[in-house]
């Protein structure tokens, strides 16, 4: 062999090579993969450790009610479980042709009835602290007693640039990272613990859908198409959505306080009837995404049409021949579009900058709930009445600014780096006029809420909250320490006696141990001045976490 | 006062002719001459001879052939290296066309006290400085050295302590387009067009097949022709999305290993950023033609993983040319003063590699061991094992390989966010 100074010679035989490698193999997926199954079993397990369960405080529904005695801090006494959590996953992908493969991914989970759920408010249980056995064996039974094919699709590659998976599975937009913004496609499940102590893959609902994908390399792009065609019989209407936290009650919603005398309260509600959102292709929900990159900035541009997938919107009141009322609540259609941008700094080295900007044109907020119009007179044929909870649309922004700083720092840590993650969010409510209790109870202004039912929860126009995550590690990954929490500002104190907002903060470290066991010890604590709003509503939730894993 | 101007003459005649010849390309490159082209071919007088066993205790006899931090482990932690004889290394034929093409275009450009700025003009493909006088053009042959246009691998890696053994491992697969400009042996040539519009010369695309806690990991990463940090996105499967990141700055460790990025097949990151020395030319032994064979549970049997301190492999060492450069870090972030690495003068790879701490002792050994190459004309020698070895901690990570192949053929849109948004899971 030998290269002779001049134009380079030809060598159709390496072309040849190159061009039917290049045909046949198709990156990655053309260098075989054998099939592979992996999974963990796990047992997670937190422990009540607030001292005074029974706390109590005066409580003021409303200006110029009696006060009243309400349960101050939530969760159960110290102690008692707050959850226990036995996870069986597995996961396995195939790939039996080079452009095909196919994954799946089960979860059975086993958990016993929790004491502290006997504040559970169940669709079809009335009122508020009867049936507590009956309550704490349902929230059981729906949610901490599951076996699931979680995941289940196709992937499908036939051409380079073009892919498709169709199946049951998880869409995640957007890189926020604590808060969803973007990430409006898979509804959540958050039953078990507090969300934001758990990551979202394990709380995100998987969908039967379909994504293609369309790698546009000399636009520096991607086109993702989603449809989630609500597939009758094989998806169940109510895990097309977010699972109202009032059905539980370890870390669900504490029953609402008594509220006006008209008010909808827990007390008061016989029954709520869930209009789940119809398994027919009219139902169907549909997004579209760009991302694509210029220069040091990636940016995603997002448009997607579903339902508001959380909260339930109470729709109607009924009162008939019975005690109570029943409540009618649906989840109304929405629009929502949005980008992200994320960059690197150059100074400080690996400074990374994210953005993520949501819109929601017409989101649905419900109203105080005394506000209704009546909608049917009792007959003697039908000895109903039926009136229409009051509710609002209202142009909304979101957005999330996310600093992340992974640092050397030899004196904390000699061998690998700190990482500090720092989150702030706003959202703004646009044409929103504010109201005070006095404004609802004579019909003016925005009454709107956070919580429906939860007259508590009168909405505000700005929202502010802030996040943070810090952690490293030592011996090559062995312990992980990480501390994390977020504080909610309470912008307008002075209308409803929280004084500072609310929070939580959790520390905790991770032990690896080999290949096959896993460690999590945590301590979480939850702030919040007023035991019925924001982070109130979690206060005194405080408890020690346990994980043991083996990963196969 | 005449024979005197005449020797001067005669002199600078000399010095002129050997400078032109230097800078005036050969008529031809091939294996014949590509190693005396191109560097040094390696000084075997006293070398030890194929099938000498070097250990503690036969160590001192060829001290001199040893690399500083090869000695260290040798005669302080039992390495043992089975010597064979020398055998020369060429690259691809493309490569050398290149090289050829090009030859004594480049400039290396001094960048005392800078990181961000460019530290070589008007490079046009292949070897950017045959036969380099500087610690500067040694390391950028190292960056444009012959690895292939692309490659794959899959491998092992183990967490090793010297007192408890092996304590962890993890299973990965690493996809790479090593030159995505300047390219020598795949269509199309020379540039991925998409990456030529970018500025990315380099792309990657790891994946952790197991264990389940972070299986389905993406990382992919771009280096570009400027010394900007290499970024890229990474997919958290806990997440389900990929998020940009910056990879690589000086002194972060992969994976919470001991091999730092900047330490991966010897040199990993931009040349600008550490001030670089050539220290001399030697003749050492350095594993260029492992003999490991490859293969799950295979690549191990060469690793002593029974007997403390639990990481040494033994396989072949041959005596090989090497210019040894040192390099001193403008980043502050570095866990190092300096490094020293000993480049091989016919691959202008990277088998050995030392770091030494601030306090001025020797804090690291990496060793990256190759086997030959299967096709010596198209293909370049691939990377059998690494070892990165801290003496500090009496730690370091194993990486075997268990398969590997070189120009493969991949495609610009196999290194996107669509190839990661589509492998996520």
């Amino acid at each position: 062999m030998r290269v002779v100074k001049g134009p380079g010679m030809r060598r159709p035989a390496s072309y040849i090579i190159a061009i039917v490698s290049m045909h046949f193999m198709g990156g990655h997926e053309g260098l075989a993969r054998e099939p592979r199954v992996h999974g963990f079993v796990q047992n997670q397990t937190g422990v009540f450790i607030s001292p005074d369960r029974s706390a109590t405080e005066e409580y003021q529904a409303y200006p110029g009610a009696p006060r009243e005695t309400f349960p101050s801090n939530h969760g159960d006494k110290l102690g008692r479980l707050s959850m226990m959590r036995n996870t069986l996953q597995i996961e396995a992908d195939w790939e039996p042709l080079r452009w095909l493969g196919l994954h799946a991914t089960f979860r059975g989970v086993v958990g016993p009835p929790l004491a502290a759920d006997r504040d559970a408010q169940p669709p079809h249980i009335p009122g508020f602290r009867e049936a507590v056995e009956e309550r704490r064996d349902w929230v059981a039974e729906h949610f901490y007693n599951q076996a699931d094919l979680r995941e289940f699709y196709l992937d499908v590659h036939p051409v380079q640039l073009w892919s498709l998976r169709i199946g049951r599975q998880q869409v995640a937009w957007g890189e926020a990272g604590q808060y969803r913004l973007l990430d409006c496609v898979n509804p959540l499940d958050s039953t078990w613990h507090f969300g934001a102590l758990e990551s979202f893959d394990d709380q995100r609902i998987p969908l039967w859908m379909v994504r293609s994908l369309v790698g546009l390399s000399p636009l520096f792009g991607t086109l993702e198409v989603v449809w989630v065609p609500m597939v009758p019989l094989i998806e169940r209407p109510e895990d097309t959505v977010t699972v109202p936290l009032s059905m539980v009650g370890a870390w669900g919603l504490p029953p609402a306080p008594r509220q006006g005398d008209v008010s909808v309260t827990t007390s008061k509600i016989r029954r709520r009837i869930f209009r789940y959102p119809n398994q027919t292709p009219a139902n169907s929900r549909a997004g579209v995404r760009w991302v694509g990159e210029v220069g040091n900035f990636s940016y995603s541009l997002v448009y997607f049409y579903g339902h508001q997938l959380s909260p339930p919107i109470p729709s109607r009141y009924i009162v008939g021949e019975w005690p109570g009322v029943d409540v009618e609540l649906d989840f109304p259609r929405q629009h929502l579009a949005g980008f992200s941008v994320q960059t690197a700094l150059p100074f400080p080295i690996s400074t990374l900058l994210r953005l993520e900007m949501l819109f929601e044109p017409d989101r649905t907020y419900p109203m105080y709930s005394e506000l209704k119009k009546l909608e049917k007179e009792p007959t003697s044929d039908d000895l109903r009445t039926i009136a229409r909870f009051e509710r609002r649309e209202k142009f909304t922004l979101n957005y999330a600014f996310t600093i992340q700083q992974p640092a050397v720092l030899r004196l904390v840590n000699p061998d690998d780096v700190v990482v500090l993650a720092l989150q702030f969010f706003h959202s703004y409510i646009a044409g929103f006029r504010p109201a005070s209790l006095e404004d609802c109870a004579s019909f003016k202004g925005d009454c709107i809420l956070e919580v429906p039912g939860y007259d508590s929860t009168l909405m505000r126009r700005h929202h502010f909250r802030v996040g943070w995550s810090l952690f490293t590690s030592y011996l090559h990954g062995m312990i992980t320490p990480r501390v994390s929490g977020a504080w909610l500002f309470a912008a307008d104190a002075w209308r409803r006696n929280f004084k500072n907002g609310g929070g939580f903060l959790s520390v905790g470290v991770d032990f690896a141990f080999g290949r096959h066991w896993r460690l999590g010890l945590a301590v979480n604590q939850f702030f919040g001045d007023d035991p019925y709003y924001g982070m109130g509503f979690f206060r005194d939730r405080d408890e020690v976490n346990f994980r043991v894993r083996y990963q196969f | 006062m005449v024979r005197g101007v005449a020797r001067v003459v005669i002199l600078v005649g000399m010095a002129l002719e050997a400078r032109a010849e230097e800078a005036s390309p050969p008529h031809f490159l091939d294996a014949t001459n590509w190693t005396r082209t191109v560097g040094f071919e390696p000084d075997l007088v006293g070398a030890p001879k194929a099938g000498v066993v070097l250990n503690a205790e036969t160590m001192d006899e060829y001290g001199s052939w040893l690399a500083d931090g090869v000695r260290a482990l040798v005669r302080d932690h039992g390495m043992v290296l089975d010597v064979r004889e020398y055998r020369p290394i060429h690259p691809s034929r493309g490569y050398m066309e290149s090289t050829l093409a090009a030859w004594g275009r480049a400039r290396a450009i001094e960048t005392p006290g800078a990181i961000r700025k460019k530290g070589i003009a008007d490079y046009a493909g292949g070897l950017p400085f045959p036969r380099p006088k500087t610690g500067l053009e040694v390391i950028w042959n190292v960056f444009f050295g012959y690895q292939g246009d692309d490659g794959w691998v899959r491998f092992r890696v183990y967490w090793v302590s010297a007192s408890r053994g092996v304590t962890r491992t993890e299973d990965w697969s690493w996809s790479y387009i090593v030159r995505g400009m300047d390219r020598t042996d795949l269509a199309p040539r020379p540039h991925l067009s998409e990456f030529k519009a970018r500025g990315i010369r380099y792309a990657s695309l790891a994946e952790c097949e197991a264990p389940d806690d972070k299986a389905g990991t993406l990382a992919l990463m771009f280096r570009h022709d400027e010394p900007i940090d290499q970024r890229g996105f990474l997919w958290v499967p806990p997440m389900r999305r990929a998020l940009k990141m910056v990879f690589g700055a000086p002194g972060i460790p992969w994976n919470q290993s001991d091999m730092l990025f900047e330490e991966i097949r010897g040199f990993s990151g931009h040349p600008e950023w550490w001030d670089w020395t050539l220290v001399g030319t030697r003749t050492i032994l350095a594993p260029m033609h492992a003999d490991v064979r490859l293969g799950p549970g295979e690549t191990e049997k060469v690793v002593d993983f029974g007997s403390a301190p639990h990481w040494n492999p033994r396989v072949q060492w041959e005596p090989r040319p090497v210019y040894v450069i040192e390099g001193r870090p403008k980043f502050w972030t570095s866990l190092y003063d300096r490094v020293v690495l000993y480049v091989d003068a016919e691959t202008f790879l990277v088998p050995l590699r030392e770091g030494y701490g601030r306090d001025g002792r020797l804090r690291k050994v990496v060793i990256h061991a190759f086997n030959a190459s299967p096709e010596e004309t198209f293909e370049p020698s691939p990377l059998a094992l690494a070892l990165a070895v801290d003496l500090k901690r009496m730690h370091a990570t194993l990486f075997m390989t268990w398969e590997t192949k070189a120009n493969v053929g991949f495609s610009a849109s196999d290194f996107n966010q669509a190839a990661i948004l589509r492998m996520g899971r």
